[in-house]
């Protein structure tokens, strides 16, 4: 590794038997480890478990642990393998928390183009849950959280060319289906400052 | 979003190849779209990102195709980033993540618990033949229903607690038992152990000195019948006549009986009392 990765130094502490490590480790990555297990699963619920269950390999690999590659780039092969073990099992009831989605819809204080852009929102949130699981893994952490090619290629356990090759049809599948809502909102935004 | 680019975008492994089956230009196109979510995505190096920017000044269409993949990225983007949530959601989340972390740390706590505890060997559950239970059985059957009979019979009139051990339960009959194996060999009786080096001494009463409750016992008795040729201090305990015995003494007579079969006798008061009654019964 090149640059010091701060959470690699905190995970160095925590293997040295400094707890509070953990902790901000956990702290700093429980978060958007949620978030990118809800995409994935569709399930707040079951996001939460699988946080934790992440989070507790990364304490029982504090013997082991070897820095090889960003923290987060390890964090998230965990949770993604977990996750990818849960979509191999028969569907489960997708619970959808809409008291925090009603929380993300919420508009603002009657401006179009912001509701427009709500609405799109949610219609990518909708439509990227409809995208191939790989296509949404790698879209999401390429496109959404920042990891780059090669740390999306190192959690998915695949090459950077496919990276590449998933975020772009994963894009443009989301671009295409987003088309109709486009042109609604367009139209709807057209009456609105009419 | 131009009906182009919505074509172009809704089955694009496919329509690529249809496209670059027909139309020479529309290789070009896909090796652009490709390299526009490179780009946006910040993974395409210096020189070619730069030949792409000169491209889309001088191409529209790829211009507008770069915006919207540019918006969708920012959707992507405002769904993974918390400050462009409202605060109500980032407060949600940041309960969740308590939640979570406080979860965690039980089980966390769970299992360092678990480490630390060696596992117990496990018992062997003991196997009662039915040989053994035809002999045996029938003791034990007999001694749990006196024991009972005993209990109902006399309350807490013997002992109040402190001096004298409470009937056995089955599970403490069930603990002194041996395990008995499958085979059908019956096991040597052992010896009966000595009593005195058993019972810890502040916990036994002195013998041949009952408690209040004993001599509350005692007065329950029949009317003694005095037989000749027994020594003064026999007397006493050869008073009571079987024949005129009531239901309670029965009781304890039967249990003597059964009593006797077990190695671990606890209570010894009963057992002197009982002693007394079989001294008689021979007589």
């Amino acid at each position: 590794m090149e640059q010091k990765d701060p959470d690699v130094e905190l995970m160095l502490a925590f293997c040295a038997g400094e707890e509070a490590a953990f902790d901000q480790l956990f702290r700093r990555w429980a978060g958007p480890l949620l978030r990118y297990l809800e995409r994935m699963l569709g399930d707040g619920a079951l996001a939460e478990e699988l946080v934790q269950e992440a989070f507790l390999r990364v304490h029982g690999a504090r013997e082991r642990y070897e820095p090889r590659a960003r923290f987060s780039t390890w964090l998230y092969r965990i949770a993604t393998n977990l996750a990818l073990n849960e979509l191999k099992r028969p569907r489960r009831k997708h619970v959808h928390q809409e008291e925090e989605k009603s929380l993300l819809r919420a508009p603002g204080p009657g401006i179009d183009e912001e509701v427009a852009s709500k609405q799109m929102g949610e219609k990518v949130e909708r439509e990227l849950n409809n995208l191939p699981e790989r296509q949404r893994m790698a879209l999401w952490l390429s496109a959404a959280e920042g990891h780059s090619y090669a740390e999306v290629a190192a959690i998915l356990e695949t090459t950077e060319k496919s990276v590449k090759a998933l975020v772009h049809r994963g894009r443009s599948a989301l671009v295409a289906r987003m088309g109709d809502c486009a042109e609604s909102l367009t139209s709807f935004s057209r009456r609105g400052t009419a | 979003m131009s009906e182009k680019t919505r074509d172009r975008g809704q089955e694009p492994g496919k329509r690529e190849e249809r496209d670059e089956a027909s139309d020479p230009s529309s290789a070009l196109k896909a090796e652009d779209d490709l390299a526009l979510s490179a780009l946006l995505d910040g993974e395409l190096d210096p020189a070619e990102a730069e030949k792409l920017r000169a491209k889309l000044v001088a191409q529209p269409g790829l211009a507008e195709r770069g915006a919207e993949l540019g918006e969708l990225s920012g959707h992507l983007q405002n769904l993974a980033n918390p400050s462009e949530r409202s605060e109500a959601a980032t407060q949600l989340e940041s309960e969740r993540v308590d939640r979570m972390q406080a979860a965690l740390r039980v089980r966390l706590a769970a299992e360092a618990a678990e480490s630390q505890v060696e596992p117990e060997p496990v018992a062997p559950a003991p196997v009662i033949s039915l040989g053994n239970f035809r002999r045996e059985g029938w003791a034990a059957a007999a001694a749990l229903a006196a024991g009972l009979l005993f209990y109902l019979a006399f309350g807490d009139g013997l002992g109040g607690g402190e001096t004298s051990a409470p009937v056995p339960s089955p599970s403490e009959f069930a603990a002194a038992e041996p395990a008995v194996p499958l085979a059908e060999s019956v096991p040597e009786p052992e010896p009966e152990p000595e009593l005195e080096s058993e019972a810890s001494p502040g916990a036994v009463p002195e013998a041949r000195e009952f408690p209040v409750e004993g001599l509350a016992l005692e007065s329950r008795l029949p009317a003694p019948v005095v037989t000749p040729g027994v020594a003064e201090s026999d007397a006493e305990w050869a008073e009571i006549n079987l024949a005129e015995a009531g239901q309670e003494e029965l009781a304890i007579a039967l249990e003597w009986e059964v009593l006797s079969d077990f190695d671990v006798i606890e209570n010894l008061e009963l057992l002197e009392l009982l002693d007394g009654l079989d001294r008689m019964e021979r007589i």
